[in-house]
């Protein structure tokens, strides 16, 4: 049975941080991928029900293009790069040259898409793994082009099958010239949760 | 509106939505002759694994029990209700997750067990649907960002 807990103001800062890592890898790639500099920041991190995390992220009707990977071994959870719809068709021109609005419903450009997410949450989970010094690996990717709620929807429902919360961090990326934005999302089950923490709690104790 | 886990009933002329169904499903219970009803947004399929059991409404089976009962005590008579059941699809295509399905499967079991009937469905498939709800008619507008909107 897991225990219902809530993060201190030390935890919260620490996980911030590993975040901010992870995503702070991340821009690297995807400015080599677009040459141009890209902005980020944590957005948000949250503890909690399954089921409040929706009401918590506000995601709505707008569509957006998801690509969903699992993270597997030490830690385990899911991962879900997300770019509303504006930012992908501006992430497809940019990379694929094109003047043209881009159709979204392309499979070329899904696939393009598909990619970039992959590389992105592969730098995250990379960085995050040299960082707290675990084994970590992320799956193939699977993209989809919905309502933002809907796939939100159906992430937060497949970890709700194996834990009864998740610990979400929301993290952004901004390149302003090409007006791309996009998140990063990553769930984490308690489990994970309670290995991160004291994966942390063990690098303070080795370098007081 | 109803969110995550959670369910509404509500009379004539109220209007009652919920938005972003993945691989949740919506179901709703309807009265035609009282014109009362209900909309529930489940999660999982059935309530037997989980963990934690206060909110009934999170789970297909238990959600589905809890609404009807609601309305009958709200003044619907069990004999007259009528359901209809959205969502439950794979929104990643091959990705191995297949909640959707069971979530629909638990849905049917739970509704022939008590004996109702599902007089229209729109499950399955690959998107994300946004349903409303007319306790005025008993008809439920669905909205899909790519393939239109649709009334069953």
């Amino acid at each position: 049975m897991e225990k219902i807990r809530s993060l201190s103001e030390f935890e919260y800062g620490a996980l911030k941080e590993i975040g901010n890592i992870g995503v702070g890898n991340s821009a690297v790639s995807l400015a080599r991928l677009v040459n141009d500099i890209v902005y980020t920041r944590v957005l948000d991190i949250k503890f909690g029900l399954i089921e409040d995390i929706p009401k918590i992220t506000g995601f709505s009707e707008s569509p957006v293009l998801g690509t969903l990977m699992r993270i597997k071994e030490d830690l385990t959870g899911y991962i879900l790069v997300f770019f509303p719809e504006n930012g992908a068709k501006n992430l497809c021109m940019s990379l694929s040259g094109e003047k043209e609005k881009e159709d979204l419903t392309d499979p070329m450009n899904l696939s393009l898409i598909e990619e970039v997410s992959h590389i992105l949450a592969g730098t995250y989970v990379t960085s995050l793994a040299k960082f707290l010094k675990l084994n970590l690996s992320i799956s193939i990717p699977f993209a989809t082009y919905d309502m933002s709620g809907s796939i939100f929807n159906s992430v937060v429902t497949e970890i709700g099958y194996i834990a009864d919360f998740a610990l979400m961090l929301d993290a952004e990326f901004l390149i302003k010239e090409k007006k791309i934005n996009g998140n990063i999302l990553t769930l984490f089950d308690p489990e994970s949760l309670d290995c991160l923490l004291k994966r942390i709690n063990s690098m303070i104790d080795q370098n007081p | 509106m109803v969110g995550i886990g959670d369910c509404a009933i509500a009379r004539c002329p109220v209007k009652i939505k919920t938005s972003g169904l993945g691989s949740c499903v919506g179901v709703t219970i309807y009265d035609r002759h009282e014109k009362i009803g209900g909309l529930l947004h489940t999660m999982l399929p059935n309530i037997k694994k989980a963990g934690i059991k206060d909110n009934p409404t999170k789970f297909t089976d238990a959600g589905i029990e809890y609404l009807v009962a609601e309305i009958i005590e709200n003044g619907g008579s069990r004999r007259k209700l009528e359901a209809k059941l959205v969502g439950g699809s794979s929104m990643f295509e091959n990705s191995h997750m297949n909640i959707g399905e069971r979530n629909i499967k638990s849905a049917k079991e739970t509704l022939k067990k008590l004996g109702l009937e599902i007089i229209a469905e729109d499950t399955g498939k690959n998107y994300g649907r946004t349903i409303i709800f007319d306790t005025l008619t008993g008809d439920l507008l669905i909205k899909t960002m790519l393939r239109g909107d649709k009334v069953i």
